[in-house]
């Protein structure tokens, strides 16, 4: 196979020509084959941060050792906002390293010369752009999964026009100090409402569907059955176009609508729910005899005329003993003669 | 599509793998001695002597895309000791396996042209390495070729770990083996991947060009080698099917290469030269005992450049994730 003038370890150069020609063949037969396939679209840019982690080290030094800071802040509250944990750098933001986010320079011990440049707050719609967004530029408006819709599109489109909009660490907290990226609801309702009411905001944007999409079928404020703003278990039931009684009032709200639909039902009849103990009346509405959410053994008062099928359900004791007295399994219709119950006097 | 990794990646990755693949093919001939059934053996020598180089430019590549670490290589010197990271994992599985790789090769080449040790010793650079000659060189070779093993599985997994490794930004890159096996696909793909580009510059194209009639010699190969593209087809199939299911932008990724626009790089370039083809030969071969010349080396080139497409389509068609 080889030609037999070629050395045999001309297979090792052949083996490297074979690898420069698989790149070669590649480079040259990839183009034509995407020119002949459907138009490709480019996905926003993957994020280009100047990752700088390893050349954060004096900054970590400095800001973990409160004897350090104290010995050149100005006041102890100062220390108290400057001090970090020691563990809050590795969490998931932390990691990035302090300069990626905050610039200045981490390499020196010179106070001054380390917070030449630096930004204080990198989330600012002033920094967001190079910092937060280099990663998180596709984020959405709607998360209907979370059941949230978030003002994201106005906050991108301020940062992008540099107008003056909320930091991204409004809502999501300092998230490289310990803070789990997720809103808190109470830092939000504290930043967001006062802000919202100084600006003037469209009132629905300062209520619960401002943020929340709701998952249900009823346009109903949420707060009118939900209690809390901390669990959304929390409910009452303020609202329902029947009257519930009884245990049916203590039943939890999907134990009848299927969850988290409210316009759709199990059933509207008993029988939907309950399963009949007794086989007469079946084409009767148990409230016919029952009285809604109440002990099934409490009766309407004369809902069942016995006198109509037994004319001696009236003589002697018999309609003041219990039910089950006679109807020992069940409320199906008995024999009528006295000898089915009564033994005849010797 | 994602556009910022592209060819250099993919590039890279391969020359990775199949320097890998292609020492692990050649240890396992020589450790298994089949290696010295042989007056001159193709398969251990292009096995032992292109994984070197291949890496090493591999890892020049790589270094040249890193950007930062082009305009400031001491800056790696960083990546050395951040032992959670799987770069670094990748720095010193490649920083070992580089040496150990040419020291194979060297060892192969003295074994098998024992006068180029005149050669050696006539140089003044390279008399350093006449110390060799005095060790036996066939049980150091074998040290170094049960040690480098261990370390061409790490590079080849390690190919594969590198893009799962970039985790949920990039959805179909990190896809489960299967929906309920939490461990990512691509390590698995790619270690098979190697191994069969490997098989297919060492023997197919190697051995075939010295000895045609190869798999008389070695008669399983055929099914080894069927066996290796049987594994790498069903892990692609996983890789596509688990994206699928996950849905997403990894569905979307899948989506784009099964019927989308990657859809004729996937099936004409990678599927047909690199699965199809090679199957058929093989299953030819296993069933006669042999094949032609022209089919071997169809077999092996195809699979060869099948390896690094299957790279690259991998590498653009991730698409990122909302985060």
């Amino acid at each position: 196979m080889l030609p037999s003038r070629w050395p045999r370890w001309a297979v090792v150069l052949i083996a490297f020509a074979l690898v420069l020609f698989a790149i070669l063949i590649a480079l040259t037969l990839e183009p034509a084959a995407q020119a002949i396939a459907p138009q490709l679209t480019p996905t926003p840019a993957v994020f280009r941060l100047a990752y700088a982690a390893p050349l954060s080290g004096g900054c970590v030094d400095c800001h973990t050792d409160e004897a350090r800071l104290q010995a050149t802040a100005a006041s102890q509250s100062d220390v108290q906002r400057a001090l970090i944990q020691a563990d809050e750098v590795t969490s998931l933001h932390g990691r990035l390293g302090c300069v990626t986010c905050h610039q200045g320079n981490g390499q020196t011990d010179d106070k001054t010369a380390a917070h030449q440049g630096l930004v204080s707050n990198p989330s600012d719609y002033r920094q967001a752009d190079e910092v937060c967004l280099a990663c998180h530029a596709n984020v959405r408006t709607d998360i209907p999964e979370q059941h949230i819709h978030t003002p994201h599109e106005r906050i991108l489109w301020g940062i992008h026009e540099e107008q003056e909009v909320c930091s991204c660490s409004n809502c999501h907290g300092p998230v490289a100090h310990g803070t789990a990226p997720v809103g808190s609801h109470a830092g939000l309702a504290a930043y967001c409402i006062d802000c919202h009411e100084q600006r003037d905001v469209p009132p629905e944007r300062l209520q619960c569907i401002g943020c929340h999409i709701s998952p249900h079928d009823v346009t109903l404020d949420c707060e009118t059955c939900h209690l809390s703003t901390q669990t959304w278990a929390s409910t009452r039931l303020a609202v329902h176009p029947m009257e519930l009684n009884g245990r049916h009032a203590e039943l939890h709200c999907f134990e009848c609508h299927t969850q988290p639909l409210f316009r759709t039902i199990s059933g509207f009849t008993c029988r939907d729910c309950h399963t009949a103990a007794h086989e007469f009346g079946a084409d009767q509405d148990c409230g016919d005899c029952h009285i809604d959410g109440n002990s099934w053994s409490q009766v309407r008062e004369g809902a069942f005329d016995h006198t109509a099928i037994w004319s001696s359900y009236t003589v002697g004791t018999h309609a003041q003993i219990a039910c089950r007295a006679c109807h020992l399994e069940g409320y199906q219709a008995l024999p009528s003669d006295c000898g089915a119950c009564h033994q005849q006097n010797p | 599509m994602q556009t910022v990794w592209g060819w250099l990646p993919a590039i890279y990755l391969f020359l990775g793998g199949l320097g890998a693949g292609a020492f692990l093919v050649a240890a396992v001939i020589e450790l298994t001695n089949k290696r010295y059934e042989f007056d001159f053996c193709a398969i251990t020598l292009v096995g032992a002597t292109i994984p070197g180089p291949v890496i090493a430019l591999g890892a020049v590549i790589l270094i040249f895309d890193l950007g930062a670490g082009l305009r400031e290589p001491w800056r790696i010197a960083y990546m050395l000791t951040h032992f959670t990271s799987a770069m670094t994992w990748g720095v010193w599985i490649l920083s070992l396996f580089i040496p150990l790789s040419f020291l194979y090769g060297f060892l192969e080449v003295m074994d098998t042209y024992p006068s180029a040790w005149g050669w050696v010793k006539s140089r003044k650079w390279a008399r350093k390495l006449t110390f060799l000659h005095r060790l036996p060189v066939r049980r150091v070779k074998r040290i170094v070729a049960r040690v480098g093993s261990v370390f061409a599985v790490g590079t080849a997994i390690y190919t594969g770990v590198l893009l799962s490794a970039v985790g949920p930004a990039m959805p179909f890159w990190s896809t489960w083996v299967l929906p309920f096996i939490p461990l990512p696909i691509l390590p698995f793909l790619f270690l098979v991947s190697a191994l069969s580009t490997g098989v297919g510059v060492t023997v197919d194209v190697a051995a075939t060009l010295v000895a045609p009639d190869v798999y008389q010699y070695i008669r399983r190969l055929p099914l080894i080698h069927l066996a290796i593209i049987g594994i790498e087809t069903l892990l692609l199939g996983f890789l596509l099917i688990t994206a699928f299911l996950q849905g997403g932008a990894a569905a979307a990724s899948a989506r784009d290469i099964v019927i989308g626009p990657h859809s004729i790089v996937f099936w004409v370039l990678i599927v047909i030269p690199g699965f199809v083809y090679p199957f058929i030969v093989h299953a030819y071969a296993a069933g006669l005992g042999r094949h032609s010349p022209a089919s071997g080396l169809g077999s092996g080139i195809g699979i060869v450049v099948s390896g690094l497409f299957l790279r690259y389509l991998i590498i653009v068609s991730g698409i990122p994730a909302v985060l």
